[in-house]
Order: structure tokens, then C-alpha cells, then sequence
């Protein structure tokens, strides 16, 4: 199921919530994991048991390194866990990759598994591991109850598309947290926010990309490309950011805090800046589980540059398994070791307006990489973008696209800056002066993008979920 | 406090709205949107297991959803607000005409059905004495071009025409049309032209086979649905245009029609086939949709014989032909996988017509057939 759906609007979304605060305390994760498990069958209703294997594993993963704390079978039942979840990644996501790689590579035809991507793998099985990681170092308490655990693996706000929740963030909250009309109103305002994002700017851009990427050479244009392209990040950020909030202000509702996942990244001024603001949750594991264990940059340059490299190829092939993600990997890792042994003092020293465009123009190449599977069909799209394979400048499609799409464009512009949030707290701090007028007022806006967003969700001809591939 | 008061509009709209969806009762068609809705899926362990329960499921709630068409023209008017100019393929032009994108084209495609129709007119010159006249139409968005929203990335029709013109008897009604262009003279809301558009047509070609043209009084005509809703409506959905007019004209000099379906499968005394007039699809009121052979005998008796090669757009067309023959044979090259040179040689056809819209012939797979 995904949160962008009128069934999990109006069916799941009031059964949980009725359910839930009805229910006595001590039963509310019971009811929160089981609520998540039918959210996760909906749509995957054999590999449900996939996950549930995942759990149970840590779950007794966690009890063992707890058991041998200090002792060598602690760091062995650290290493079988972190090999079980690998193997699973590995199996159900990367298999037909590797073989078809092998088969390419020495000319073999050994057949592919074709094993369809349970949803939502790349996520919880990361978040396993930092469990059974975090028991490990410390960091966090091992989980005894059984059912708390399996509702920090299932939990449906975050199961399936992130942000990827370490272990440690939520273990307390896990067996005391408090819901609060407070919280709760606030989640409401996340929720919906991330609802527009999602169903009114992510969607709507991302037809414009559809259409363009799927254009002849000979319709194309350099404006027609960068449009294209500029569409993609647009709908890249929204989707992936909105369904973030989304997660987010559901966990609220529920009680949880979860860690912000995206801080405003197409207005970075580096490339290092940029990894700071987007898809936080994975740039903190991999710092956490890979960079940090690796010796980080305590072991002279060196190493360090070693170690940005391994974290950033494998940074790349969790986005995807296929070549083009591995490219993308490297490409933002030449990135940051640039910027990092020259770029980013003149980077700091140069106009704001300079170094944006930088980021954006790098960040724009990144999401063409990003975005064909086929590394051919990639360099043939930056060719256009520079005029390249003969495309003209400009053409009637590009104009018309341009045209067409000029008030989202302006809407997803403004839609990437911090401003639209800082209007709205100013109009709550007002709202706060107990003037009744002002309270209603500012849900008039969250009713309207909720009404709006339910319009788009019962005529929906596009709604998908780009980061459910991962 | 203001916390509570967001707390308390939500859950309203959120319980308020499930509960009418649950109290809400079930609907078969969509007369706004056109299309049969979604009803609740089948479940069992299969459709569980495969997956399909919960997709149709999904379905029907969005199909079911309450006051359905007030959330769909919700949404009609935001993507208004937004100054779209087109949604799938289909532009929104300045007076709400919705017309069909013709922006891409396989000229390989093109240039073949061109030479297939070639070869066919000299085959039939060499074997059977027959001259073959060559009608292709161009489309709503050549015509209404000045309707169209700025920069329309539009196929170059004129070019594609000029090029056709070099087809022997090739008749190029783009003038009669484009002469009457701010007349209702292609659907609204689909992709066909009206029977009034066909009218300008059939006295271009009268013209050009050196007959006088005819006026409305040769004709009786009918409204036979004034709530037709067509392929663009359906692409678009931008559901605020208002429904489309079907018209009929009736030669006055026609007598009692004899109209045969794929040899005997059904035969009546109309052009029109009522029935659709009550379904989605009402444009096929107009020789009964697409059939493989249509044999239509006039009251004429002049023996004259035309044998029409023909898409859809011929449908309309051909009401007016009943004029100038005592027989029409009817053929659509999607069906109809018969030697057509056999056939034309043994039925003693007197005259040929091939009669396309241009987009459609453009991308037409079945043209090849005509070299049979």
C-alpha cells in the first residue's frame, strides 16, 4: 500500500488510528505491527514473509550479542547477521545483476533468477542491521520484547521507502513514548505536506520528464533536454522528500520522532553540502555502519580517500543494481575527493549565485546517470544537453513544454527553498495569539492541499513511487 | 487549543469521508468521464496470493470514491489554473475544442503506404481499366491550427499533403475544410470530423469529378445524439467541455437502402445503427462501427459500382456518396483479408476510392492489404 492512496486514506489510515488510541497502551505496538504487516501484504503478500525472516533474525541476533557481550561469539552472531541481511540484498536484489555482469563479462548464458524486488528491502534490511550493530557497540538496548522489535522493523510510516530509521533514534520511544495533541497536529501538517508533494508537484512534473525522455532524437533540444532533466530532479526530490514527510508526520500521530531526511538540497552551494540535505537517513548509515568502522578519516588522507570511495560505490549500488548507479556512485565520489582536497575553499569564497549553479549543474549531470538504466542511452542524453548529436537549440516541442509547464515550474521552484516553511511558521507563531480567526485560517490552507490532493488521487492516471525500486 | 482544532477538522474530514464512502452507493458508468467503473474485486486465496484482489480493490475505491465527479472537476479546474495547454496527447484549444496531437510521425511508414497505393492504382489501371481517386484527411489540429495553444510541436500536415498530391486523382479537400475552419467541423471532444466537415469534403470532390455542388436542401438532417462524448474527452480528462453533437444527413434522393453486413451476417435499411446512440461509443452509429465489408444498395439504378477502401473517417463520409451510386462497397483493411484485387475484378466495380484521415494512414499497418 503507499500513503498516497485513497484505500490508505480513507480505509487503513481511520481503522489504525480508531483502533490504536481506543486500544490500552500496552497493546499499542501489538496493533501498530500488526496494522503494518497487513500495510506491507497489500502489496507484497508472499515476501511479507521475507520480512518477517528479517526480523526474527536480528531479533535473535540482538538476544545472542547481548548474551556474549564482551565474549567472541558476541562479535560472531554481529558478523552472521550482517551476512544473513547482505545475503538477502543480495539474492533478491543484486542476483540477476551479478549474473547477467558474469554472463557479459566471460560471454556465458547462465539464466537470471528473475526475481521480482520485494518492496522495500533496501530499507529493512538496513534497518535490521543497525539494530543488531547498535546492540552491539552499546548504543542501544537490546530489545526483549519480541513484538516492540518487529514494530520498529514494520513499522508502516517508514517500512517502505524510508527514511531509514537507526535503531538507537527510536529505541526508547519504542517502549515509552507519549502522543500529544500537539505532536499530533503537527503530524497532520507534516503529513499533508508531504501529501501535496507528492500527489500535486511530484506527479504532474514527472509526466513532463516521461514525455521528454521518451522523445526521437530528432524531436529533441538542448532546451527541450534541460527541461527534461530539470523535471526529473524536481520530481526525484518531491516524491522521495514528500513521502519522507509523509513518514514523518505519520510517526508523529503515533508518537514516534523520527530524524529529518532532506533539508532543503537543490539551495547547497557544494557538493558535500548537498550529500548533507539529501537522503540524510542513508548518508548517516552509511557514515555510521561503513565510513566510521573503516577508520573514517583518523588515518591520514589516504585512507580516507579510500574509504569516501567505498562508501560511495556501495552509496551508488543500494540505489539500484545496474551499472548506471555504480557510475553514479563514482561520479559523486570524484565529486567530493575533489572538492575536498581543492574545490571547496574557493567554493566558500565565491558569490552564493556561483556556487549554486555549480551544485545544480552537477547535481543535474548526477540525476541523468541516475535516471537511464542503459549507460549509452545517458551519454546520448548529455550530448543534448550540450548540443550535441546535432539537436537544435531550441524547437516548437521545448517551447511548448516550457509554456505549458511555466506555473508548476515557478511552483516547484519556490517549493525547494525554505520559503514556504518559513511563511507558514510565521503564520502559526501569529496563529498562536489565541485569535480563533488566525487558528482556523491556517487550516484552511492544510484542508485545501488535503481536498486538492484527494481530487488528483480519485483521477489519477500517474502515481508512482520512485523509490520503490530501491 | 489550536493544535485541537487541526486535530478535530481532520479526523471530521478523514472519518467524515470514509463513512460516506462505506454508506455510498455503488455505481456501473460514469456518464462524466465516460467509462464503466470499477466493482469490487472477487476474493479468494488466488486473487489474494496473486495480487489482483488488492489492485482491483484499489481500483474500486478510487472509482467508487464519493461525489466522484465533483473531485474529478476539482481537479479539471486546478490543472485549468495551471495553464496546462495539453494532457495525453490531447490539446486543450482556445474555444475548449479538445483536439488530437499529431506530433509525431514514421515517415518510412508513410512514404510505403504511399507506394502500396501506387502500385494499386497502376494494377488496377493495367488489369481492370480502373481509375482509383486517393482522399486523406487532414486532422482537427491542421485545421483549427489557429485554436491551438502557442508552439503546438505539430506534424507538418501541408507538407505531408503536397507530398501525396503527387498520387494520381489524389484529391486534397485541405482547402474546403480550412475554408470553413471556424465551423463545427470536427468533434469537440473526439478525433473524428462531423458530418458537416464531410459535407465541405464531398463538394470539394464533386467539384474536382466536374459535378455542381450540392447545397443543404439536397438534404434531410437528424440530431441523433447530443451527448456524445468521444476519444479526446476520454484521453484528456479535462471534463468541462460540453458534449458533442452528432448529425446525420439524409440524401433526399436516395430511395429505400439495402444494407448488407460481411455478406448476409446482417442486413437492414438504415446507414445509421441506432443502438450505439446508447453507448460509449456513439460515433459508430455511422455504418455500424468498423465492419470487414459493408454492400450498400441505393434506389439508383445508374450502375455505377464504387468499391471504398476506407478508416473510420469514410463512416461519415460515405452518407453523402449514396447520391452518386447504386452500390457502395465498403472495405476496411483491418478486417478485411481478402484478395482485394479478386474482389474489385468480380463484384464489377466501376469506380475506386481510398479514404483515409492522415494521421491515421500515416501510422496505418494495413495498407500493404491493398496490393493483394
Amino acid at each position: 500500500m503507499v500513503f498516497s492512496s485513497l484505500n490508505f486514506l480513507f480505509i487503513f489510515f481511520p481503522l489504525v488510528l480508531l483502533v490504536y488510541f481506543i486500544a490500552p497502551r500496552k497493546l499499542r505496538n501489538l496493533i501498530l505491527f500488526l496494522f503494518s504487516l497487513v500495510f506491507y501484504a497489500w502489496g507484497e503478500p508472499i515476501y511479507v514473509s521475507l520480512m518477517l525472516f528479517s526480523t526474527v533474525v536480528d531479533y535473535v541476533h540482538g538476544r545472542l550479542v547481548d548474551k556474549y557481550r564482551g565474549n567472541k561469539a558476541a562479535k560472531a552472531a554481529l558478523i552472521s547477521s550482517v551476512v544473513i541481511n547482505l545475503a538477502l540484498l543480495g539474492v533478491f536484489k543484486y542476483s540477476d545483476f551479478v549474473v547477467a555482469s558474469i554472463n557479459g563479462a566471460f560471454g556465458l548464458t547462465i539464466p537470471q533468477p528473475n526475481l521480482p524486488l520485494p518492496i522495500g528491502i533496501s530499507f529493512y534490511t538496513f534497518q535490521t542491521m543497525s539494530y543488531t550493530i547498535d546492540v552491539y557497540r552499546g548504543d542501544a538496548k537490546m530489545q526483549k520484547n519480541i513484538i516492540s522489535f518487529g514494530t520498529y522493523v514494520a513499522l508502516f510510516p517508514q517500512l517502505i521507502a524510508g527514511p531509514i530509521v537507526r535503531f538507537q533514534t527510536v529505541a526508547e520511544q519504542l517502549n515509552e513514548r507519549r502522543e500529544t495533541p500537539d505532536m499530533f497536529s503537527e503530524g497532520i501538517r507534516r503529513f499533508i505536506a508531504g501529501l501535496g508533494k507528492k500527489v500535486l508537484l511530484a506527479n504532474n512534473i514527472g509526466m513532463l520528464w516521461t514525455q521528454i525522455s521518451a522523445l526521437a532524437p530528432g524531436d529533441m533540444s538542448v532546451l527541450g533536454a534541460w527541461l527534461g532533466i530539470v523535471a526529473f530532479a524536481f520530481q526525484i526530490y518531491f516524491d522521495f522528500s514528500g513521502y519522507s514527510d509523509m513518514a514523518i508526520g505519520l510517526g508523529k500521530m503515533f508518537g514516534f520522532t523520527f530524524l529529518e531526511n532532506f533539508d532543503y538540497p537543490y539551495i547547497s552551494k557544494s557538493i558535500t553540502e548537498f550529500w548533507r540535505r539529501w537522503h540524510i537517513s542513508l548518508g548517516t548509515w552509511f557514515r555510521e555502519y561503513v565510513y566510521i568502522p573503516l577508520g573514517g578519516n583518523r588515518h591520514g588522507l589516504g585512507k580516507q580517500l579510500r574509504n569516501i570511495a567505498i562508501v560511495w560505490i556501495l552509496t551508488g549500488i543500494w540505489h539500484g543494481a545496474s551499472w548506471n548507479f555504480a557510475v553514479w556512485g563514482v561520479y559523486y565520489c570524484i565529486l567530493l575527493i575533489f572538492e575536498k582536497v581543492f574545490l571547496l575553499k574557493y567554493l566558500e569564497k565565491m558569490p552564493a549565485v556561483i556556487s549554486r549553479i555549480y551544485t545544480l549543474l552537477c547535481v543535474l549531470i548526477g540525476w541523468v546517470i541516475f535516471a537511464f538504466d542503459d549507460l549509452g542511452a545517458g551519454l546520448r542524453y548529455t550530448s543534448y544537453l550540450f548540443g550535441g548529436s546535432g539537436v537544435p537549440f531550441v524547437n516548437d516541442r521545448a517551447l511548448f513544454a516550457l509554456t505549458s509547464n511555466m506555473i508548476m515550474l515557478i511552483l516547484l521552484v519556490i517549493g525547494s527553498t525554505p520559503l514556504p516553511h518559513r511563511l507558514s511558521q510565521r503564520f502559526l507563531a501569529a496563529a498562536q495569539d489565541k485569535t480563533f480567526t488566525r487558528a482556523a485560517l491556517s487550516n484552511v490552507v492544510i484542508v485545501f492541499i488535503f481536498l486538492i490532493s484527494v481530487a488528483y488521487l480519485v483521477d489519477s492516471t500517474y502515481n508512482p513511487f520512485l523509490y520503490f525500486r530501491f | 487549543m489550536s493544535s485541537k482544532i487541526t486535530v478535530g477538522i481532520f479526523i471530521a474530514l478523514l472519518f467524515g469521508l470514509a463513512v460516506l464512502n462505506l454508506a455510498a452507493p455503488k455505481r456501473t458508468f460514469s456518464a462524466n468521464e465516460n467509462r464503466y467503473l470499477q466493482q469490487i474485486p472477487s476474493l479468494t486465496l488466488q486473487t489474494i496470493l496473486d495480487g489482483k484482489f488488492t489492485s482491483g480493490f484499489d481500483d474500486f475505491i478510487t472509482d467508487q470514491f464519493v461525489f466522484r465527479d465533483k473531485w474529478v472537476g476539482m481537479k479539471t479546474g486546478s490543472e485549468l489554473l495551471l495553464q496546462k495547454h495539453a494532457s495525453n496527447g490531447v490539446y486543450f484549444a482556445n474555444d475548449g475544442t479538445l483536439v488530437e496531437m499529431f506530433d509525431s510521425i514514421d515517415m518510412e511508414r508513410f512514404n510505403k503506404n504511399l507506394d502500396f497505393i501506387r502500385a494499386f492504382q497502376e494494377r488496377v489501371r493495367d488489369g481492370l481499366g480502373l481509375e482509383t481517386q486517393v482522399m486523406l484527411v487532414p486532422t482537427a489540429s491542421m485545421i483549427y491550427a489557429h485554436k491551438l495553444p502557442a508552439f503546438a510541436p505539430e506534424i507538418d500536415q501541408r507538407a505531408l499533403l503536397d507530398q501525396a498530391a503527387a498520387i494520381p486523382d489524389f484529391i486534397d479537400v485541405s482547402p474546403a475544410l480550412a475554408a470553413h475552419s471556424d465551423d463545427y467541423i470536427f468533434y469537440a471532444t473526439d478525433h473524428h470530423w462531423t458530418s458537416l466537415g464531410a459535407f465541405y469534403a464531398y463538394n470539394a470532390w464533386r467539384g474536382q469529378n466536374g459535378l455542381p455542388a450540392r447545397s443543404f436542401e439536397d438534404y434531410d438532417t437528424e440530431f441523433l445524439s447530443s451527448e456524445f462524448y468521444g476519444t479526446t474527452y476520454s484521453k484528456a480528462s479535462l471534463y468541462m467541455v460540453a458534449p458533442d453533437i452528432i448529425t446525420a444527413f439524409y440524401p433526399k434522393d436516395t430511395g429505400v437502402l439495402n444494407v448488407d453486413y460481411n455478406m448476409g451476417e446482417k442486413v437492414t435499411d438504415s446507414f445509421y445503427e441506432r443502438s450505439y446512440l446508447d453507448v460509449k461509443d456513439k460515433y459508430s452509429v455511422f455504418l455500424n462501427a468498423n465492419q470487414s465489408l459493408v454492400r450498400i444498395k441505393t434506389g439508383h439504378t445508374n450502375g455505377k459500382k464504387l468499391f471504398l477502401v476506407k478508416d473510420s473517417y469514410a463512416n461519415t463520409f460515405a452518407q453523402f456518396l449514396l447520391s452518386d451510386y447504386e452500390e457502395i462497397l465498403v472495405a476496411d483493411l483491418r478486417f478485411f483479408k481478402t484478395s482485394i484485387y479478386d474482389f474489385i475484378a468480380e463484384n464489377g466495380v466501376t469506380d475506386i476510392m481510398i479514404l483515409y484521415n492522415l494521421k491515421g494512414f500515416a501510422a496505418d499497418a494495413n495498407v500493404y492489404f491493398l496490393t493483394t
